[in-house]
């Protein structure tokens, strides 16, 4: 059971963590309607208010603003649609793994401005090198007219994310500023939290205000709900398999319990026939449950601490694994609880007592007679 | 008297494979008696033994310890007056295999409840009656098979129960042993004025009961005393 609720804790943490760290982040703020509507001119209310509370916010420990343009991307070979991510080098390094996603040519850098990275698959598509020249055409902002620039391919990216490598293309925000006609503006802005937890409520005095200004801010939870159901349902499957468990340990217990009944029946005999009364039989029988229990509690926790202690070093590889979108490149490292020591033992105790209730109660409804005659 | 058994039927199975242990069987024990129940194998001495001792329920009929009534108590009371008046000698010796010779004659003065003190002199005092100073710690599996019934015979007379019933207790003893055994008991039995019923077909014990109660099919066939006089 421990194992189980480890394995789930490390999963949960693994598909969190490949949810949040490449790309998306701990938590968004939008323009309230941008993510139902996905508007262009839909920009983040009073972007520089919003960034002034994100300083003083102390969950808070990184940032960065992206600008998103839909656009057709054309090589000279080929022509095709593409998600332009406008973004701040620095920021991402905060926020993202995009720095680490670059696995050919170099991650862009402030100030180099006209020059691109695009997904790996996506490169391929367009049949362009590194150094090679892409346009990308795009409608402006606020005009609906179209526009278009010229950037050199500066490096590949590869996420591992089908929709990342075949359709994403990263360029400096300023340029994807630029292209839209919105100088200063932004449609997003990913947050990196002191702690992961605070996502799920993200409630302060600096998120009341961006909020008040028109906007949005919502952590992975809510931006994800597909990854919080995963991860509820797997709470479901956790308590479950412990269901299973248990009812399997009650029959293993039961059947321990009446066959060290069994074997002793004639002793429970004597002991009846000398004067010890039923009660005393049943609080016997309990007693040596409640010890099995304990000692089975102990053997269980010191096996499953070794088993855990080894499998979180050594981690479980399903780098072969796609859930939901989130492939598993980092191995599952099973994870500890409190909960692992407090109510699983707990649990186990209690069932363990209450399966102990049958053959304690059934030792006491033997006639010290038919016990002496079976024990003979 | 001490023990009266009124009409005392058990009947084992049901339908057509029913068999009575014991038919309407009526008998009175006198305090300090020295009884015999004799009869052949599935005569129904061990079941009479058991129902005087209130380890089973009859199918009918009565059993009056010291003018108590054993099956109108509870099951506690029965316990506790098993406990309390009662000292049970078995076949097999029945001592707990985990206890020393000691600890299987404290178990019933624990149950008592009595100080750690007196229950020390009392097991000192019935291993000694028994001849068994100095095999105190030993466990049953380090005693001879009689030994071990001596330890139960001390076991059974610790508490100074009014009536200790024996089943059958040189069965498994050889014929030296269960002699002394039963001469051990016949001592106790005139020194201490304990009542004694023993259910055999020992010619030992036979020759020593001080009074002779034969069954047959779950019936008395003869009731005699030592004097061989015949009871109605």
């Amino acid at each position: 059971m421990m194992l189980v609720d480890g394995f789930i804790l490390g999963m949960e943490d693994v598909m969190i963590r490949l949810a949040t760290e490449p790309f998306m982040g701990h938590g968004q703020i939008h323009e309230k309607d941008y993510r139902s509507s996905g508007e262009i001119e839909a920009m983040i209310k009073q972007v520089q208010s919003v960034e002034k509370s994100l300083e003083q916010e102390e969950s808070v420990i990184g940032y960065t603003k992206r600008v998103y343009v839909n656009s057709m991307i054309s090589s000279g070979s080929n022509v095709t649609g593409i998600q332009l991510v406008g973004i701040e080098p620095l920021g991402e390094k905060k926020c993202s793994r995009l720095e680490a996603a670059v696995t050919a040519g170099t991650p862009l850098e402030r100030g180099q401005r006209g020059e691109i990275l695009l997904g790996k698959d996506l490169a391929e598509t367009l049949e362009v090198k590194l150094g090679d020249r892409v346009v990308v055409t795009a409608a402006k902002a606020y005009s609906g007219d179209l526009a278009q620039q010229l950037y050199r391919v500066r490096g590949y990216t590869e996420f591992g994310t089908r929709s990342f490598d075949q359709s994403f293309g990263f360029v400096l925000i300023e340029d994807a500023q630029d292209l839209i006609g919105a100088e200063g503006e932004a449609h997003e802005v990913v947050l990196r939290f002191r702690d992961i937890k605070f996502a799920n409520s993200m409630n302060s005095d600096q998120f009341t205000h961006i909020r008040d200004l028109g906007n949005e801010a919502k952590g992975w939870p809510e931006l994800m709900p597909e990854l919080q159901s995963m991860l509820d349902m797997s709470q479901y499957s956790v308590t479950i398999t412990g269901l299973i468990l248990f009812v399997l340990v009650a029959l293993v217990l039961l059947n321990t319990i009446f066959m060290s009944l069994h074997e002793r029946i004639f002793e429970f005999g004597v002991t009846r026939a000398i004067g010890t009364r039923a009660s005393q039989i049943f609080l016997l029988i309990m007693t040596e449950t409640a010890c099995l229990g304990i000692l089975s509690i102990i053997v269980g926790l010191a096996i499953g601490v070794a088993a855990l202690s080894l499998l979180k070093h050594y981690g479980i590889d399903y780098s072969d694994l796609e859930i939901g979108g989130i492939s598993f490149q980092d191995p599952i490292r099973p994870q500890f609880s409190i909960n692992q020591f407090t109510r699983i033992p707990l649990l186990v105790f209690c069932l363990t007592l209450i399966g102990g209730i049958i053959p304690a109660f059934s030792a006491t409804r033997i006639t010290p007679a038919k016990a002496l005659k079976e024990g003979k | 008297m001490i023990c009266e058994v009124k009409s005392l039927s058990k009947t084992y199975g049901q339908g057509q494979i029913e068999v009575k242990a014991l038919d309407r069987l009526s008998l009175t024990i006198e305090k300090g008696e020295f009884t015999a129940i004799v009869g052949p194998s599935g005569s129904g001495k061990s079941t009479l033994l058991h129902l005087m001792g209130g380890l089973d329920k009859p199918s009918a009929g009565e059993v009056f310890l010291s003018g108590n009534s054993l099956f109108s108590m509870k099951p506690g009371e029965l316990s506790n007056f098993r406990r309390d008046h009662i000292g049970f000698i078995f076949q097999s010796y029945n001592l707990i295999p985990v206890l020393s010779a000691a600890e299987n004659v404290e178990y019933i003065l624990l149950l008592q409840n009595r100080p750690a003190q007196e229950r020390t002199k009392m097991v000192k005092a019935a291993l000694a009656s028994v001849g068994l100073e100095g095999l105190e710690n030993r466990r049953p599996n380090q005693l001879s098979g009689g030994q071990q019934q001596r330890v139960a015979v001390a076991r059974a007379i610790a508490s100074h129960p009014n009536l200790i019933l024996a089943d059958e207790p040189t069965a498994n003893l050889d014929s030296k042993t269960g002699w002394e055994l039963i001469e051990m008991m016949r001592r106790l039995n005139e020194k201490s004025g304990v009542t004694f019923v023993f259910s055999t077909h020992d010619p030992k014990i036979i020759e020593s009961a001080k009074r002779l109660v034969y069954i047959r099919d779950g019936k008395i066939e003869k009731d005699t005393n030592r004097l061989n006089e015949v009871r109605p």
